[in-house]
């Protein structure tokens, strides 16, 4: 697949997971490659680019089981970022779903 | 395949060009990622190759931090730029606007000036007719004096309303001067 494509893709699992709730990275991974085929090793620099544009902030949290865990959290302009993309994507899998039904130009 | 510590070495070798806070934080990313996936029973074979090879995540990394470094570059180059527009208008207008923009508001003083001088004289002339054989020795017919005063009068006002017109013009130029030097600076 374009990897361009699979980059906004992969920003828009990543954000709509994280509207849900803070996740840390391991967590974010395992459920983002549990629906698609990715390299998860590209999902932290994702991340860190959130982070620098300011789409999400990180806290560290203790675990039970080990050392503490680096979760994100989806700021505010996180969320607007992630209404805009939302929108793309409807209207262009609806697009594309069209395309495939054999919707003609002339019949709308 | 290969061990966690391997992994990370690798990946260190790749991004030996980084800025030794980031490289560490990056590093520590993956080193979290390796120790979760070891609490969950995960083997480090099975996570490096769900993460994929150390140059692909490198790579990937240094593609999100070149645009990063490019976009802190972009915004310093663009104050300098501004600074360097605000330094040659403010050459400019030292030499070749101050000058001219102090002799006309020079101007508009002295018509303000002139205009008041008449009111004053024209005043004079009206209240100061009767006494003035005594001072100068010269009289004039009353009559003949207070319509030379109102005369003056009127020609002092309307040279202070020519001063008020001009000023005002000269205000809307000046301030239209000052937006459009504004305008040049912010871009």
């Amino acid at each position: 697949m374009n990897i361009q494509f699979k980059k906004g893709v992969l920003e828009l699992c990543v954000l709509t997971l994280l509207n849900r709730k803070d996740y840390y990275g391991y967590e974010l991974v395992e459920n983002i490659s549990g629906f698609i085929m990715i390299s998860e090793g590209t999902i932290y620099p994702l991340l860190r680019r959130f982070r620098s544009d300011g789409y999400v902030t990180t806290y560290l949290e203790e675990s039970q089981e080990g050392p503490p865990r680096k979760y994100y959290s989806l700021t505010g302009k996180g969320r607007d970022v992630l209404i805009i993309l939302q929108e793309e994507w409807e209207s262009f899998v609806n697009g594309v779903n069209l395309l495939l039904r054999g919707v003609d130009d002339d019949q709308e | 395949m290969m061990t966690r510590n391997e992994y990370l070495s690798k990946l260190k070798s790749y991004l030996s060009d980084l800025r030794e806070g980031e490289l560490r934080e990056i590093l520590l990313d993956y080193e979290e990622h390796f120790n979760i996936g070891r609490e969950k029973g995960k083997t480090d074979d099975e996570i490096s190759a769900e993460l994929g090879s150390p140059k692909e995540v490198a790579e990937s990394i240094l593609s999100t931090i070149h645009t990063e470094s490019y976009n802190e570059k972009a915004a310093p180059n663009d104050g300098s730029r501004r600074f360097l527009i605000f330094l040659l208008l403010l050459g400019l207008n030292l030499v070749f606007v101050l000058g001219p923009v102090a002799a006309v508001l020079g101007v508009i003083v002295g018509i303000f000036g002139a205009g008041i001088g008449f009111v004053v004289g024209g005043i004079g002339l009206i209240f100061g007719a009767p006494f003035a054989g005594f001072i100068s020795g010269f009289v004039p017919g009353i009559l003949t004096s207070v319509s030379f005063g109102i005369g003056l009068g009127a020609l002092g006002g309307l040279v202070f309303i020519l001063g008020i017109v001009l000023g005002k013009l000269f205000y809307r130029l000046m301030s239209m001067y000052i937006d459009w030097n504004k305008r040049i600076i912010n871009g």
